[in-house]
């Protein structure tokens, strides 16, 4: 980055806290070489000889300048004279390895001569590492050969594709910092032939492709890069191949613009033609070997026959850099990203290339890209550089004239800022000022930066520049009264109150379930269950569709409860379902609360009743919940969860409507999820209880001023009377029979079979007056004449 | 006759006194003083004295019969203290032992901390807005100014439904269709799940958002910083450093990420924070103006902030939370702690 800023005086810690207040965020800051590589020396081999006691190894006398060790080495590829890479006795290599002072077959070693790979400078290598013989001995080798560098990895937003390089991010130093961005002068050797006899370029879809650059180097030396490039491309995560192909990475890495090389013999005509795909020519292979399907909207790098690169994605196979390479076209080009962004999805194919293309690259700068990268091929491949380059560009754009306000800017940020500093803040991004007014600037942003076609971008730019932390924050009370809820969210909460009052827990639940969970609980075929709301792309086919009830989700909560020996579980769940609808995109979403329950009633205890929840317990919840809102259920045997125990199962009703059920998990299915106890469930959709609940009213009634008559009284009846029925029988029966509830339920051997005895516990109440016992008497009279003609029940 | 009587006040003061029990008292009384008892019987004979003696020993009488009273008052209270201690005694249980409870329940962390968040922008003026779960494409991208090719969509991992169907990636939508439906001024949160098509350690393919608008005449940037600011030291304590940075959200613009020092290691790096010291909260910035196009807002009069942030991100820090996963799994020894 120093080579196109001054960065004297700027630590990069400081950089970093910079850059991230700037926008460009920086997650990491690391070493090119680690620490601990500054111990490793250069040193030179005076004296070599084989070791007495082992044929493999030698021993050298190596002096670092100051003094003279002997070393032990397993290496064969040194000599004397040699100068290599020497860590001494206390070093740690990236390896981990410690060298420490050592006697091997009797001599002792004081230190070691360290290969490349030792290093961390290469994957692999053989033998130790044998540095170029003029350097000076005794210095860190990592200065020596130009690899002590900070490395600063920055997350970089999806507009600030111009900072997916070192100039872009050196450009913003620049400007933050305030000082001169200078690109430095390419240096081309002169003399060569000229470009235009070598290749020629042709855009027949300029739409697509409004500029492309061409460079020619020829007889090039194929061959391994210096360690700087590569260590310089391994820091950002790019895998050296070869000097040609690390050239134009490096040239990425470095400008932000994406460059290909392909091998000009390989191509047909010496010829480029940049276009879109044909109808026949659907498929490419790319020279990862893939074959690729096209679609005739693809844009294609083609020879004088046909294609060799998909254009702004990825080589072909058959024009590739490969061990025979002598001849070099290097091409620069500006893509329509929009146009890159399509291929990409198409094919499913990013890469390096794509997207910096995808988010736009310097139009302006095609040309210096291709120079830089025939610089580098002359110096690191002895490549000649052929005179010129091939610039087409019919199509170049332009960057628009944009209308910047700076009250409109103080109006958006708070601010107070005057001309002077908005100049001075565009100037520093070198945003072209074209004409000042008295309201405002018309400016042209420079051509990198595609984020910036409005008045708000720009006034981005001037906070962004000037520090958010600059901005005077508004002070804010958080003492108001909180604003009312809505009554359906108030009855909510009270609700999920009741419910976690009886003990129950809430579980949160993955809206997604596995459609052969809802078949296994056994829900009607043709309801709703089945409507699912199908995910094209799910995690897994367990999270195939969106649930269509909660049970599913709690029955697995309960048995991994049990897994870990939890016995005692009471969960609820208030979530959405998803019911797909005919002919609706959308499907409807409806808020559900569902509960689970097993294991005892109580917590344990000496002298607690014993017993385990059962259909009692979770009816009386819901009683209870919906007595909370002023409501009342009612619950009837039949419904329409299969899942759930016929005879210990009930639909529940709100005003003759099916809201829910409850009731014990069948046994079939309590099978199948390896429950040994019996398990509790109900669910219950929210929509009509809340809408009821808000309707709901208090008026006082006046408290009795006489006595109540108490009496209780007990039927024998079929066992197949509902209580139910009954209780509403005797409820009506007359004005002054003010409360019936049931106290007693008796069946057994002292009765019939298929009888039962029920027990009421009536409460007589006249508002006026004290009520007489004949008064009582004779409406217990007609009530027991009225069961036994109803009921056929015999009063006990 | 006197002798009589001070003989009947010697026995009965012994009697008394030997009384163990408040119901051998009571029977001592009956016996001494009820309407056939010994004094009862004694005094009967009062009549037949001659007239000079029945005033004095009348009087000896009635005095006799005040001691007997005070002497039985005596041994009642002895005996009444004797026998209230005993059944304390007999009564005494050991109040160590656990009391008979039903299991308490609880809510979801996740519910805690949203209701908690809404509790603080319910009290700045906010109030509560829903949208759904499972939105089309428009509301949670195209008039949020993601159009479909933009890079910004690879930042969130999609579920598709449809072409044109998605589950909301984010809470944001919830600002286009209340704008939608209402002119300014707007302020409201809208808390609810997101989805997005990643899983591993540290992401979940569901999460929870809250999401805040506000739009009105001549809202700032520093109104933005000083909402966030109250609410974030009303969450995590006024002492919290905050930071502004810049970043960048599609649908807002000047878009800004802000950090709070770390709670874990109050600034000085940690794992948590990742050495930095800083501790990514909530996403935010100005409405921007395209937004407002697809509501018919006119971004010359009204000017407004969004902002959003992660429940579970929240929750982790608030109850010093380490997995994730945990929030979903639903095992009981987790849940129970809250």
């Amino acid at each position: 980055m120093s080579d196109f800023v001054d960065l004297e005086g700027i630590d990069p810690e400081a950089a970093a806290a910079r850059l991230t207040m700037a926008g460009l965020e920086v997650a990491a800051i690391t070493q090119l070489c680690p620490e601990a590589l500054s111990r490793v020396v250069s040193a030179k081999i005076m004296a070599l000889e084989p070791h007495p006691e082992a044929d493999k190894l030698s021993l050298c006398q190596v002096s670092d300048g100051q003094e003279e060790l002997t070393i032990v080495c397993g290496a064969s590829n040194m000599q004397a004279g040699d100068c290599v890479a020497l860590a001494p006795v206390g070093t740690r290599l990236p390896n981990g390895m410690a060298i420490k002072k050592s006697k091997i077959r009797g001599i002792v070693s004081r230190g070691m001569l360290c290969s490349a790979a030792e290093l961390g400078f290469e994957e692999e290598s053989a033998g130790i590492m044998i540095l170029p013989a003029d350097l000076p001995l005794g210095k860190p080798v990592i200065e020596l050969l130009d690899l002590q560098d900070t490395v600063l990895e920055l997350e970089i937003t999806p507009n600030r594709g111009d900072c997916l390089s070192v100039i872009g991010v050196a450009r913003e130093m620049a400007a933050i910092y305030k000082r001169p961005f200078n690109l430095p002068s390419i240096e081309l050797k002169t003399g060569s032939k000229p470009v235009a006899g070598l290749a020629a370029i042709e855009i027949k879809d300029p739409d697509l492709c409004p500029r492309y650059v061409g460079r020619v180097v020829e007889d090039i030396k194929l061959g391994e890069s210096p360690l700087w490039l590569k260590a310089r491309l391994r820091a950002a995560g790019v895998r050296p191949i070869s000097n040609v192909v690390d050239v134009t990475n490096y040239v990425m890495l470095e400008t932000g613009q994406p460059l290909h090389a392909f091998d000009l013999d390989l191509v047909r005509d010496q010829q480029i033609v940049v276009r879109r795909a044909g109808e026949s020519e659907n498929k490419f292979e790319t020279l990862d070997g893939v074959e690729r399907q096209l679609d005739s909207e693809t844009l294609m790098i083609c020879d004088g026959q046909g294609p060799v690169a998909i254009a702004g994605i990825m080589g072909g196979l058959n024009s590739e850099i490969n061990d025979q390479t002598k001849n070099v076209l290097i091409e620069s080009a500006f893509f329509q990203p929009a146009s890159i962004r399509r291929s990409a999805r198409l094919l499913n194919l990013g890469t390096e290339a794509s997207y910096r293309f995808e988010r736009g690259v310097d139009s302006q700068a095609t040309n210096r890209a291709a120079d830089r990268a025939a610089e580098l091929l002359q110096n690191l491949a002895q490549g000649l550089v052929a005179e010129g380059s091939l610039d087409i560009h019919p199509q170049l754009r332009r960057m628009p004239e944009i209308f910047v306000r700076p009250s409109q800017a103080n109006k958006l940020l708070g601010l107070n800022l005057d001309f002077a500093a908005v100049r001075d803040i565009f100037g520093r991004l070198q945003i072209e000022i074209v004409k000042e007014q008295a309201d405002g600037f018309m400016v042209i942003p420079p051509a990198y930066r595609f984020d910036l076609e409005r008045e708000v971008d720009l006034i981005e730019e001037i906070v962004r520049l000037y520090g958010y932390d600059q901005v005077p924050v508004t002070p804010v009370s958080v003492s108001g009264a909180e604003v009312i809820d809505p009554p359906e969210v108030a009855s909510l909460r009270q609700l999920r109150e009741t419910i976690m009052a009886y003990g129950y827990h809430e579980a949160v639940n993955y809206s997604f379930i596995d459609p052969d969970a809802v078949s296994s609980l056994q829900f009607e075929q043709e309801s709703r269950f089945y409507n699912f709301v199908k995910l094209r792309n799910p995690i897994s086919s367990e999270m195939a569709v969106m649930r269509t009830s909660l049970l599913p989700g709690l029955l697995t909560n309960l048995k991994d409860n049990l897994s870990v020996n939890v016995k005692d579980v009471r969960l609820f769940e208030v979530g959405r379902n998803f019911y797909r609808l005919a002919g609706q995109k959308l499907p409807s979403e409806e808020l559900f609360l569902a509960g689970v329950a097993c294991g005892r009633r109580y917590r344990e205890h000496f002298s607690a009743p014993d017993g385990v929840v059962d259909f009692f317990d979770l009816k009386g919840l819901l009683e209870n919940l919906a007595e909370n809102l002023h409501l009342k259920f009612n619950f009837v045997a039949e419904n329409y969860y299969k899942c759930l125990t016929p005879g210990r199962s009930a639909a529940i009703m709100l005003d003759n409507q099916e809201v829910g059920s409850v009731g014990q998990l069948h046994h079939e299915v309590a099978e199948d999820y390896d429950f040994d106890q019996e398990v509790l469930l109900f669910e219950i959709a929210l929509a009509p209880l809340l809408a009821a609940s808000v309707g709901t009213s208090i008026t006082y009634k006046g408290l009795a001023r006489y006595p109540a008559v108490y009496r209780d009284l007990a039927f024998l009846v079929e066992a197949s009377i509902p209580a139910a029925e009954m209780l509403a029988y005797i409820r009506k029966q007359h004005k002054l029979l003010t409360e019936a509830e049931v106290f007693d339920l008796f069946q057994g051997e002292s009765l019939a079979a298929g009888k039962k005895s029920l027990a009421f516990r009536l409460t007589f109440q006249d508002m006026n007056k004290t009520l007489t016992d004949k008064k009582v008497n004779a409406i217990i009279s007609k009530l027991i004449k009225g069961i036994e003609d109803t009921f056929h029940g015999e009063v006990r | 006759m006197e002798n009589r009587l001070l003989g009947l006040l010697v026995e009965a003061r012994s009697s008394i006194e030997k009384a163990a029990s408040l119901d051998e008292l009571e029977n001592l009384r009956v016996n001494i003083l009820g309407r056939k008892g010994t004094l009862t019987s004694l005094l009967k004979g009062l009549s037949d004295l001659p007239r000079e003696l029945k005033p004095v020993i009348g009087k000896l009488a009635n005095q006799i019969k005040e001691e007997i009273l005070a002497a039985l008052e005596k041994t009642r209270r002895i005996l009444a203290d004797v026998e209230s201690q005993r059944r304390i005694v007999e009564g005494a249980v050991d109040v160590t032992l656990p009391g008979r409870s039903l299991p308490t329940g609880g809510t979801h962390p996740i519910t805690r901390v949203t209701d908690e968040v809404c509790a603080i922008f319910k009290r700045m003026g906010f109030s509560v807005a829903q949208g759904p779960e499972i939105e089309l494409d428009y509301y949670n991208f195209e008039a949020l100014n993601i159009p479909k090719d933009h890079p910004a969509r690879q930042m969130q991992d999609t579920f598709y439904v449809s072409d044109d169907v998605v589950l909301r990636t984010h809470t944001s939508p919830v600002q286009v269709r209340v704008m939608e439906k209402q002119a300014p001024p707007v302020k409201i949160i809208a808390p609810g799940r997101v989805y997005r098509c990643d899983s591993d350690l540290t992401h979940t393919p569901m999460f929870d958002q809250i999401e805040g608008l506000l739009v009105d005449k001549s809202v700032t940037f520093s109104d933005l910083k000083g909402v966030l600011i109250a609410f974030l030291h009303a969450f995590f304590g006024s002492s919290a450093e905050i930071r502004f940075r810049p970043s960048y959200f599609p649908f807002t613009e000047p878009s800004a990420e802000v950090d709070i020092e770390c709670v874990m290691c109050k600034g000085s790096g940690c794992r948590v924070c990742g050495q930095t010291g800083w501790l990514e909260i909530l996403g935010c910035g100005m409405v921007d103006p395209a937004v407002y196009k697809f509501v018919n807002y006119d971004p010359e009069e009204f000017t407004g902030f969004a902002f959003g942030m992660g429940v579970e991100r929240l929750a982790m820090l608030r109850y010093g939370i380490d997995d994730l996963r945990l929030f979903f799994a639903n095992d009981l020894r987790f849940l129970r702690q809250f």
